[in-house]
């Protein structure tokens, strides 16, 4: 018994190590270029008034916004199936879907809402990979949809969609030059809306972390100074006034904080600022220009840019040790700095052969790749899931401001149509739509 | 109850999470902004007089005729008690924040002088518009070379 | 039982410290056994041309090479003939050589290395991977039978990200079977019957 019981140990270790040794190992590094094809059939409309819009069609401008999803054509399907029950697998996988989509939409016992169900499936693998049900007023369908799409982005591309985003910007007409204008837009060009007007110039508008306020710069006393309005109530509040530039807030990720700058000391420098305490207090002290501070995701530390070295270039501080490190080395205009939500990579305005491009600098490895090649790119915005930046840019032909984007591996650009021909400054907002 | 049947009862819940796999159910949000607008205007003082001082590029340095000029127009000042306000303007090229701070040092260059030659720096105040109040528009460096200036207005 | 162990360490102890210390006494040139080194040594030059802008898929060349003894290896000369060759190669390959006229060429570590490139080929075409930074792995291990065909796929380790988990699972799936793959079934047996699929993005 005992022996036999030995006998198998023994066996047992010659199996598995024999297994762990000689196992071959195949690794496939990168993989198909090809974008991943979602079919989204038309969902099944139980309600007795018709659809002001369809929900397909909202999902697939989405999905097909950035190029990474190809979303098949209702005509081109050859069944619409509302119930996995009814799913021909055999023919989506003709068709070379990857993932179906398929959902209803019903009533509801509240009046004016409707209940939205739908599934995400993998075809190859025939499995239901998500099931939802989303409820929501009969106004907000377009919402809806876009929520639907960040599910969809969310469940496949393993980061958060963007579809419910929106982006602000600073709005400065053609036909007018004193008139400037502080305007939100959902990304896809919808829902574009005035927050706040004025004869002199409004500045560097950035996001609360919760999505509900925002801080800028207004020229409104003749001077700069920082003001942070709410979105829902458009009350603005204005922060303590210093002497000089009051300038760049940026927004802390935990809320409690701005930091910006401040001329106070003669010399353009950065600053927290206390938003409970409304006190300002130093984080540089040096005799030339530091400007533009942006926080890091983990809210320890901020980049800027300093001309310190007598050209402007990015320097990260932390804010416990205060301990200052200049991170950028090529060229000789490096500024205006933005982390990616993952802390690592950082994006930033990048002087090359006299023209202004947005660079793509990998803290870690200092690799840098520029991202844009238009001509005077500046105020470049992280998209909330990282994936994305917009940025200010001069459409040369036309001779106007707009705004354009790019994915972060540099593959695909789009451009925020502008109808003043005077759009600037982009920040693009955190996650609007919790899901 | 024996240890079997808890056991039992144990599968069963189990059991039962599984088969609701994982139907989320959420609401979506209604449009999360109902922006309001506000608007403001600020109307300038009357002025007196308005001269301009140009600037190199990215540099802050007053040059013979800008400091010839700051020189007259400081014992004007002085004489009739005037009120002194300097404007420090850009070029298009770099960044907005970082010209403003550049807009802001050519400022206090011209208020530097205006003290040296005698005004009170009580009579002055500073601004910079970095690059958002150009005074040409157009991406040359005839338009860039108008908009790298300092205004000095009194009243 | 615990002497049975004590016993067979004292006698591995004593063993190693035979040979140790008995080598110099029969001089035995321990260095020896490394390898012999009166021979040619086989190295593989195993390439992959860079990636081109187009969308032409990236071809694996193998080829022996055989150094001589002590002589010196300049890997840069080698590795410009080797872009000569490759040149070569591929205006050939597109008109003649089958795969299995190659395979009669090679030996079985080469027929290892071409058959793993057949499979990377065919599941790197089919995978569309989600968007993760480049520390995100996926392991899979993966069950075949010899016509090529996969019985089954498990995760063997997982990325951490369900998405990119999935597109890995599906890559398999759209696969289905193995293109290509015919080999001798002790080949197939030590190697391919069961192995792992590693997936990284970058």
């Amino acid at each position: 018994m005992m022996q036999s019981f030995y006998k198998i140990i023994y066996l047992l270790l010659i199996l598995s190590s024999t297994y762990l040794s000689s196992q071959l190992r195949i690794e496939i590094t990168g993989g198909s270029d090809e974008p991943i094809r979602v079919a989204m059939v038309p969902f099944e409309w139980k309600l007795n008034s018709a659809p002001s819009q369809y929900l397909h069609e909202i999902v697939k401008k989405d999905l097909e916004s950035f190029a990474e999803f190809a979303v098949l054509n209702p005509e081109d399907m050859l069944s619409y199936p509302s119930l996995e029950e009814e799913i021909s697998y055999r023919d989506w996988r003709l068709l070379k879907v990857d993932y179906l989509i398929i959902g209803s939409v019903l009533k509801s016992e509240i009046e004016g809402e409707i209940n939205i169900a739908y599934s995400i499936l993998d075809v190859s693998r025939r499995k239901n990979i998500h099931k939802a049900l989303i409820k929501g007023s009969v106004k907000s369908l377009k919402r809806m949809g876009h929520n639907i799409s960040d599910r969809i982005y969310h469940k496949i591309n393993g980061i958060p969609g963007i579809f419910s985003t929106r982006i602000a910007y600073v709005d400065k007409p053609l036909s007018d030059a004193d008139s400037y204008d502080l305007r939100i837009t959902d990304i896809d060009g919808d829902g574009d809306l005035s927050l706040f007007k004025s004869n002199q110039p409004i500045l560097s508008p950035d996001w609360s972390p919760n999505g509900k306020e925002i801080a800028y710069v207004s020229f409104e006393e003749g001077t700069s100074r920082i003001y942070i309005q709410e979105l829902a109530t458009g009350n603005r509040r204005a922060l303590k006034r210093e002497r000089g530039i009051n300038s760049s807030p940026s927004w802390s990720p935990n809320g409690n904080y701005l930091s910006a700058v401040l001329s106070k000391g003669d010399n353009p420098d950065i600053y927290l600022y206390n938003l409970r305490s409304n006190a300002w207090t130093p984080l540089t002290g040096h005799y030339g220009i530091d400007t533009e501070p942006d926080w890091s995701p983990d809210g320890k530390s901020l980049i800027f840019t300093s001309n310190r070295s007598g050209s402007p270039q990015i320097y990260e501080i932390n804010i416990s040790s205060m301990r200052i490190k200049r991170k950028t080395f090529e060229g000789t205009y490096n500024a205006r700095a933005r982390y990616l939500p993952d802390g690592k990579n950082i994006i930033y305005v990048h002087r090359r052969k006299g023209v202004f491009h947005i660079a793509l600098h990998n803290l870690r490895t200092g690799k840098i790749s520029i991202l844009t090649d238009t001509f005077l790119d500046e105020s470049p915005s992280v998209a909330p899931n990282g994936n994305m930046i917009i940025y200010a840019t001069k459409d040369r032909e036309t001779d106007t401001d707009i705004l354009a984007g790019v994915t972060i591996n540099g593959k695909t650009r789009f451009i925020l149509p502008s109808v003043s021909g005077g759009a600037r400054e982009p920040a693009w907002s955190p996650i609007l739509d919790k899901y | 109850m024996t240890l079997f049947q808890e056991f039992l009862a144990l599968v069963v819940i189990i059991c039962s999470f599984s088969a609701c796999t994982n139907t989320t159910i959420e609401r979506t949000s209604e449009a999360t902004a109902v922006p309001a607008i506000a608007t403001s205007t600020y109307s300038e003082p009357s002025l007196a007089s308005s001269s301009t001082v140009y600037f190199s590029y990215d540099n802050y340095n007053i040059n013979s005729t800008g400091s010839e000029k700051i020189k007259s127009l400081a014992s004007i000042v002085k004489e009739n008690g005037l009120n002194v306000r300097v404007e420090g303007h850009c070029d298009e090229r770099g960044t907005r924040e970082y010209n403003l701070a550049l807009g802001e040092k050519r400022a206090n260059a011209i208020a530097e002088l205006l003290i040296i030659n005698g005004v009170s720096s009580s009579n002055i105040t500073t601004v910079s518009y970095g690059e958002e109040k150009p005074e040409s528009r157009g991406s040359n460096e005839k338009s860039w070379s108008k908009n790298r200036r300092a205004l000095i207005k009194t009243s | 039982m615990q002497n049975l162990f004590a016993g067979f360490f004292v006698s591995m102890f004593i063993h190693i410290g035979l040979v140790l210390s008995l080598s110099n006494i029969f001089s035995i040139d321990l260095l020896a056994f490394q390898a012999d080194y009166s021979q040619p040594i086989p190295a593989y030059l195993v390439y992959e041309k860079p990636k081109l802008v187009s969308k032409k898929e990236n071809k694996i060349f193998i080829k022996k090479i055989l150094i001589e003894p002590n002589s010196q290896i300049d890997i840069k000369e080698m590795v410009l003939k080797a872009d000569e060759e490759i040149l070569a190669l591929e205006s050939k390959a597109s008109k003649t050589t089958t795969f299995a006229q190659k395979k009669t060429n090679l030996n079985q570590q080469n027929q290892i290395l071409l058959f793993s490139s057949i499979i990377e080929e065919q599941i790197r075409a089919v995978w569309k991977k989600p968007i993760v930074s480049e520390e995100f792995s996926v392991e899979l291990i993966l069950s075949l039978v010899p016509t090529g065909e996969i019985l089954n796929v498990k995760v063997k380790r997982s990325s951490g990200s369900d998405a990119f988990d999935r597109s890995a699972l599906i890559a398999v799936a759209k696969v289905r079977k193995f293109e290509n793959l015919k080999m001798p079934a002790q080949l197939f047996d030590d190697n391919f019957r069961n192995f792992t699929l590693v997936f990284k993005p970058y």
